[in-house]
This record gives C-alpha cells, sequence and structure tokens, in this order.
C-alpha cells in the first residue's frame, strides 16, 4: 500500500500476543491519526512496550493486523523503519560509539537526514561531539536517542516511555521535541508513558491499557469530558467503601465520598441515590484519577 | 549463610559452579581416563622424558597410510603433552575466575569488578583479604589436585609448571594489574597479556619459577597493586583519570569531527560492524600476537638471554598461526553476542547486514593474518627457524596449504556461525564443540587400527558427496525463501554466489598446484574444500536475522 494512502499513521486490528501462558496483547485495536499526538498509558506490565514493538516490527503479530502507513512493518521493515524516529525505553545506543559517530552512522541510513537541524539539537541538548554514549548521563543517553530519531524528522514520531527515570529539565526537552514535531509539520506522534500529566499536557488523543487490552480510547477531550467526579455525602458513615452500580471507582471515609463514573453520570447518581449518597459537589477528574479508577475497576 | 564470607564464598560458587565442575571434571579425567589411554597406547607417562617416549612409538610407522599416521602422530602428542596442556588451561581458567571479575554488557568489558559487593556493608581489607585467599585457596587446590592427583609425563621443558609458588605469584600479579588498572582496560589488556606470557611461556620463565629472589617480592607486589586497586575502585578514585592528556574532553559547543560522512547505508552497516567486533578482534590478535614476540625480543636482546631452542621456537610459530582462529573462533561462538535492539531497528534488508557482517568477518581476518606475519617474520632474530622446521616431516608446499586453509578458517569461523547467533539457538553452538569433542575421541579409536582409518578413507567420498548434496539443496532453498520474502536483493545473491566460486576455486587451485596430497586424499580432500566454503548458513542468515528481528 502507499504510504499516502494510508489515512491512518498506525493502524492495530485484532492484534493478540503470547508469551508463554501470559497473554500480553489480547484483541487489541486501535488507529493513530496521521498529524496527532498520541498517548498510550497503562500500568506496568500492561502491554505498551508489547504494542510498539509490535508497530516498530520488533515483534510479529500471532494474530492480527499491524500497518504503519499503510505497510507491514515486518515484510516491508525497510519501508516502515525508514518514516519511524524510535527513541527506545532502554537507552539501547551502542556504548562504544562517540557522539559524532552516532550521527554519521545513523544518517547514512536516512536520505531526508537534516544535517543543520542535527547539529541544532545536539548543541540545544548539550551534548560533546567526542563524548562516548558509554560516559553519558542517563538523561543525556535519552537525549542523544532524541536527536537521532528527531533528526531526519520522521513521518511517525515513536517513544517508549521517553521520560521515564529522567529530571524534570530533560523530560521538559523531551516535551518541547514532541510539541515541535507536531507544530512544524504536522507529523504524528506516538508515546507510551506513566506520567499522566505529560500526556494531558501534549497528546491529542489517548488509549488506556490494562492488562493487554485496550479499556478506553479517544480525543482526550473526549476522555475528560465522559468521566465525572462526583463528592456523595451520606446521612451515616459508612465503615466500608459503599457499593455503587457504575461507579469506577470510589474512596473516602465516613459520610463523604469521591466517586469516579464514566459517562453514565445519570445512571451514577441514581444509583447513588439508592444506596443513600445524594451528589454535594461535582468536577472533571484528571486524566492521573481517571487511569487510577480505570486500574482499580479492572484489578476488581 | 550467617556470615559475609559465607554469603561471599556462596556467591562465588553459584556463579562459576558450572565452570568450576568442568574444571574438576577435567582433572578427573585425566586423573581417572588418562593411565588407561596410555596403556591402550603403550605409552609409558611415567618416562624420564615423554618425547623419546614418542618417537620410539612413531619411528616404526613407515608403512602406515597417510591418514592414520597423522592421526597416530597426533594421539601420542595428546599423550605426551595433553596433561600439561590442559594443566597450563585450567590454571590459567581458575585464576580468570579468581580475579572475581565479569563481563559488563553495558561497556563489553570481559574484567569488570561487580559494583554491587562494593556496596556490601563490609570493610574494604575485608573484601581485599577475602578475594585474595579465597583466590588463593583455588588455586592450591587446583596445583595439588594435578601435581598429586595425574600422572604427568615429564616434559623438561614444562617441569618448571610444578612450582605452587609460581602458580600464586601469577595469580597475585593477575589480581594486581585487573584491579589496579580497572579504570584503563586496555592498558589493562595489554599489560595482562605480557604478564602471562612472561610467566608461562617466555624463555624467562626458567628464572622466575626457580630463582627465589624473583617469586616473593612478585608476590608481595601483586598483592600490594591488588588492595590499593581495589580500595581505589570501591571509591572511583582512579575513574576518569584515563589518559586525559592523551584526548583532551572537548566542549559541547565543539564541532562535529566523526567518521566522514558515508556514501551508503551498507557503507555505515559496514563500519559499524567494524568498529563492534572486527577491530576488537584485531586488537585481541595484536595484542596476543604482538605484546610476547615483543617480550621474547626484549629478553633475547636487553636480558642477553637465549637464542630459543629449536622445539620452543616451533611451539611459538605454531601458537602465533592459531592465534587468529582461535580468537575468531572464541568470537563466533561467544555467548555474550547478540545484536542490540538498536541495530535491529535500521531501515536496512537483512541481506544487506548479512554482507556487512561477513565483510568485516573478513577485514579482521586479513588484518589479524598481517599483523601474525609481521610477527613471523621477527622469528629469525628470536633462534633457528630452519633448524626448528628440519624435524617437521611436511613439505613446504603443504605447510603453505595449511596456512592458507587456516586463514580461510580464520573467516568461515564468523560466517557459518553468524545464522547460528541471528536464531538465537545457543545449543546449536554447543553441538558444534560437541562435534569438535566427537572428532577427539575419533581420534585415539583410528590412531589404534589402520582398518578403521582405511574404511573412512574409502567411504568418505560418498560421506561427502552426500552433504554436497545437502548443502546445495538447503541453500537453494534459503536463498529462494529470502528472496521471495524480500530479505535480499538478487544482486547481493549474485555477489555472494561470485565470490563463494572464487573462494572455492582458488583453495581448489593451492590444493592442486601448492599442496600436492596423494592421489587417494585428492577427491576427499577436494570435495571437503566445496564443503567448507560456507553456502547454505550463509544462506539461512537473512531468515535467522528476520527472526531475531521480528520474533
Amino acid at each position: 500500500m502507499n504510504t499516502t494512502a494510508a489515512s491512518h499513521a498506525v493502524e492495530l486490528t485484532g492484534l493478540s500476543r503470547k508469551f508463554g501462558s501470559k497473554v500480553a496483547l489480547n484483541d487489541v485495536s486501535l488507529q493513530v491519526r496521521r498529524g496527532r499526538v498520541f498517548g498510550l498509558v497503562g500500568a506496568n506490565g500492561a502491554g505498551k512496550t508489547t504494542l510498539i514493538k509490535h508497530v516498530l516490527g520488533r515483534l510479529k503479530a500471532e494474530s492480527g493486523l499491524v500497518r504503519v502507513f499503510g505497510f507491514d512493518p515486518v515484510s516491508e521493515p525497510v519501508e516502515t523503519l525508514s518514516r519511524i524516529g524510535y527513541l527506545s525505553e532502554n537507552r539501547d545506543l551502542p556504548a562504544w560509539m562517540r557522539v559524532d559517530e552516532l550521527l554519521r552512522y545513523t544518517e547514512a541510513f536516512y536520505p531526508k537526514w537534516d544535517t543543520a537541524y542535527a547539529e541544532e539539537l545536539r548543541r540545544q541538548f548539550g551534548l560533546d561531539p567526542r563524548a562516548k554514549i558509554k560516559t553519558l548521563s542517563r538523561g543525556e543517553n535519552a537525549k542523544a536517542g532524541l536527536l537521532i530519531a528527531l533528526a531526519y524528522r520522521p513521518e511517525l514520531l515513536l517513544l517508549d516511555e521517553p521520560s521515564s527515570g529522567l529530571d524534570p529539565v530533560v523530560r521538559r526537552d523531551i516535551l518541547e521535541a514532541i510539541i515541535r514535531t507536531v507544530a512544524d509539520e504536522g507529523r504524528t506522534v506516538f508515546f507510551s508513558s506513566h506520567l499522566l500529566e505529560e500526556v494531558e499536557r501534549v497528546a491529542d488523543d489517548v488509549a488506556m491499557m490494562f492488562n493487554g487490552q485496550i479499556v478506553l480510547t479517544g480525543a482526550l477531550d473526549d476522555v475528560k469530558e465522559n468521566h465525572h467526579r462526583l463528592i456523595l455525602r451520606f446521612n451515616s458513615p459508612q465503615s466500608s467503601a459503599p457499593i455503587v452500580p457504575g461507579v469506577l471507582r470510589i474512596t473516602g471515609s465516613g459520610q463523604e465520598w469521591t466517586a469516579i463514573c464514566n459517562g453514565k453520570r445519570e445512571e451514577a447518581v441514581a444509583a447513588a441515590a439508592r444506596v443513600g449518597g445524594r451528589v454535594v459537589a461535582e468536577d472533571s477528574p484528571s486524566l492521573d484519577e481517571v487511569f487510577v479508577a480505570w486500574a482499580a475497576a479492572k484489578s476488581k | 549463610m550467617r556470615t559475609p564470607a559465607a554469603a561471599l564464598t556462596w556467591e562465588l560458587w553459584r556463579r562459576h559452579r558450572a565452570r568450576l565442575m568442568t574444571v574438576i571434571g577435567i582433572v578427573a579425567a585425566f586423573a581417572l581416563v588418562y593411565p588407561r589411554l596410555c596403556a591402550w597406547a603403550g605409552f609409558n607417562p611415567d618416562s624420564p622424558d615423554a618425547l623419546n617416549e614418542i618417537a620410539k612409538v612413531i619411528g616404526p610407522m613407515n608403512e602406515a597410510p597417510a591418514l592414520a599416521r597423522v592421526v597416530r602422530i597426533l594421539y601420542y602428542l595428546f599423550l605426551a603433552m595433553g596433561p600439561t596442556a590442559a594443566m597450563v588451561l585450567t590454571l590459567l581458567y581458575v585464576t580468570w575466575v579468581s580475579t572475581f571479575t565479569e563481563f559488563d554488557p553495558r561497556t563489553k568489558d570481559p574484567m569488570t569488578f561487580p559494583a554491587r559487593r562494593f556496596t556490601l556493608p563490609v570493610s574494604t581489607p575485608f573484601l581485599f583479604w577475602w578475594h585474595f585467599l579465597a583466590g588463593m585457596t583455588s588455586i592450591v587446590v587446583l596445583y595439588a589436585s594435578w601435581i598429586y592427583g595425574v600422572r604427568i609425563p615429564s616434559v623438561e621443558t614444562f617441569a618448571v609448571y610444578k612450582n605452587c609458588l609460581g602458580w600464586i605469584t601469577l595469580l597475585a600479579v593477575a589480581q594486581g594489574i585487573v584491579w589496579s588498572l580497572a579504570a584503563w582496560p586496555v592498558i589493562r589488556m595489554l599489560v595482562l597479556t605480557a604478564a602471562l606470557f612472561a610467566f608461562l611461556f617466555s624463555p624467562a620463565q626458567v628464572q622466575f619459577f626457580k630463582s627465589p629472589m624473583v617469586l616473593p617480592p612478585l608476590f608481595l607486589m601483586g598483592a600490594v597493586f591488588a588492595r590499593a586497586g581495589l580500595q581505589k575502585m570501591r571509591h572511583g578514585q582512579w575513574q576518569g583519570r584515563a589518559l586525559e592528556w592523551m584526548f583532551p574532553t572537548q566542549t559541547a559547543t565543539g564541532k562535529l569531527h566523526g567518521p566522514k560522512r558515508f556514501a551508503s547505508p551498507a557503507q555505515a552497516q559496514l563500519w559499524f560492524e567494524w568498529r563492534r567486533f572486527a577491530r576488537p578482534l584485531c586488537f585481541y590478535a595484536a595484542a596476543l600476537a604482538v605484546v610476547p614476540v615483543v617480550v621474547h625480543l626484549m629478553v633475547r636482546f636487553v636480558a642477553g638471554l637465549g637464542p630459543l631452542q629449536d622445539a620452543t621456537l616451533f611451539g611459538g610459530i605454531m601458537a602465533l598461526v592459531a592465534i587468529p582462529p582461535f580468537v575468531h573462533f572464541f568470537f563466533a561462538l561467544s555467548p555474550t553476542r547478540t545484536d542490540p535492539p538498536f541495530l535491529m531497528i535500521r531501515p536496512l534488508t537483512n541481506g544487506s547486514m548479512t554482507m556487512a557482517a561477513l565483510k568485516a568477518a573478513a577485514l579482521s581476518t586479513v588484518i589479524s593474518w598481517l599483523l601474525v606475519c609481521a610477527m613471523l617474520g621477527a622469528m629469525p632474530w628470536l633462534g633457528d627457524v630452519h633448524a626448528a622446521f628440519r624435524k617437521m616431516p611436511v613439505l613446504p608446499g603443504v605447510l603453505a596449504a595449511m596456512l592458507t586453509g587456516l586463514i580461510f578458517l580464520t573467516w568461515r569461523f564468523v560466517a557459518v556461525n553468524l545464522c547460528i547467533v541471528w536464531f538465537g539457538k545457543r545449543w546449536m553452538t554447543g553441538l558444534q564443540v560437541l562435534g569438535i569433542y566427537a572428532g577427539g575421541f575419533m581420534i585415539p579409536i583410528l590412531s589404534q587400527n589402520d582398518a578403521y582409518a582405511n574404511s573412512l578413507l574409502r567411504i568418505l567420498p560418498g560421506l561427502l558427496v552426500g552433504l554436497l548434496t545437502l548443502k546445495f539443496l538447503l541453500a537453494f532453498l534459503s536463498f529462494r525463501l529470502s528472496l521471495k520474502r524480500r530479505l535480499l536483493a538478487p544482486s547481493a545473491l549474485v555477489a555472494y554466489l561470485v565470490v563463494w566460486g572464487l573462494l572455492a576455486a582458488s583453495l581448489l587451485a593451492i590444493l592442486f598446484f601448492v599442496a600436492r596430497p596423494p592421489r587417494e586424499l585428492i577427491l576427499p580432500a577436494s570435495l571437503g574444500i566445496v564443503l567448507l566454503v560456507p553456502l547454505a548458513r550463509v544462506g539461512f542468515c537473512p531468515l535467522a536475522l528476520a527472526r531475531s528481528r521480528h520474533t
């Protein structure tokens, strides 16, 4: 399929994968639209890295379909990988290379490599060209990885936990790079992260994964609009969390409890009333609260 | 485990259990099986001079067929030298284990002292003494096992190894070098190689091992350096001070130097393979070949010792020509050799990656052999080369052909193991090693029975034709599948087939016009050569790489 004909940057249909008896991905379907920033969130072991490895072609789908700009990453690796800029969670750059060697080496694979841009990024990131990768700090290593992922202006920037374990300055650099990638040329960014406030800052669309399944996906604004935080007051103190059907998670103590519900607000309010609770306040939850609520609901 | 010492001892045992069991197995095999092999072959291991014992047995064999003669000579050499060689190898092995270092997958340094041990709540003197004494104990136990448990044939040149103080001094010096030079791995490797050769193979060893004025001071010096090195390592005091005056650090605003721009992805990939493994292999070959020759030259011209005896010089030349195949063989089978995900996501076809790896292997082969040839050129300064080869019952043409064969095998070790590495099936590597052992076990059988050897010679052509048919069939299937899956460009296939044809033709030409083997060996040797030039396993490389890239 031609890259221009594909309507989505990434398209996964019914993707499943097992490692022994452990189901890593279970019938995952997902579309990442071109020119959008897509954030993938999920707990440790939810399957985010496995999903990203399928997009890269590092894992072959046991069942289902993976397409990146219309290409199959396994049977058409050159066509796929030449369009992807990838930053690994494991910072697996060759330890023996120097920064300048890393740039020259990577440049050879990408005809669209922008030398001036690469040099600009290198200076911006403060990377010594003669420094060996093994002598770089964790943050510098991430910057070096980001540099080679960005310098050929890839159509898809694929970041696996890009800011995991990094200090706020490096995290800011990475976020700015994501924003610039999209602002400059409307390219696509697909990233996974634990840091939900970051996802909230930059993502247009999000997907949440639990136990190898996508439990929630959509535009970030829609996700936030569809979730409600209800402050419930009960006439008498509750010794344990009241069971309110339709509510993802309920926390609190005594007479006042906080419930997070998904979409069906009226039903949740009615259900709360049936167990003796009334809504005294209401607002939109943060993405972090939505995530925790879904995690609680799925782990029940 | 109630004490730190017990915990550390358990860790040492747990980590090296398989290796130490192998060493115990080797000593046990020589203690129990070796005397029976000697009795079976009519070889007296208690003879005052084992080499004379061999000459007695080999002498009256002129009527035996060529293959049987070669096999029998090899077998008796094994009986005479095997225990000493195994003893020295296990000594080196236990010395390495007793430096308590590990392979660091991040820096690829094979001798990194594990940092986690420095975080244990024990004092530095305790850490030092435990490691030092545990190492010494291991070495003394090994020494006692060999000397008192195995009947080692008497060979005058090797008599100096029977010295326990020499063994523990070697360990103290090794610990001193490894721990005190931990911040400078390249210098450490060179100094360590020089020290090992000085101890084990230099003509000065006689003085080292016999003089009471040499070993005790060396032992003390090694211990002092080891103690200081451990202290400095624990607190990172020497880290990052490496040769700053030679390699000044540049600021972040410094200009981009690096390698020149690559003309193509394939060229970049070749550079990557060169830097990743071919250059280190050349370095190891250089360290193993150049350092000992320089040590010998210094001993010869600075200390005024020598020249080398004919047998020692002959052994030295044999050791030199074994270095490139030895280094490449161990690299090819190395379990630490993996391809990083960084490499797997390059937008490059599997065929191109394979070709880059094969070319890099060819480069390291050529450079390693050039280094070795240069060192061979220095041999006339160390002794009488003509005299050393006078007793060698092989024609110069055969020697030249054997040398060419070794050069080819050096490259082949890497080429044929590529697909195994990429398949990620380590047991396949183990199978190869088992195959080598199986061949080794066949030697005593063949050497004892000429009828077996003759039968083998008769069935060998048929066997080789069968294997060749299988090889071409597998090659056809693998290449067809690679082309069908677009893992390999047709032009790359044609290029490799041309290289394969030229390589096979060149080796056959050397066989016919230089080696000139006896008539009965021409057919099996020709078929064997065609069988050895890798085709099917190279054909499987793109498929194996695809499996590795897309698990």
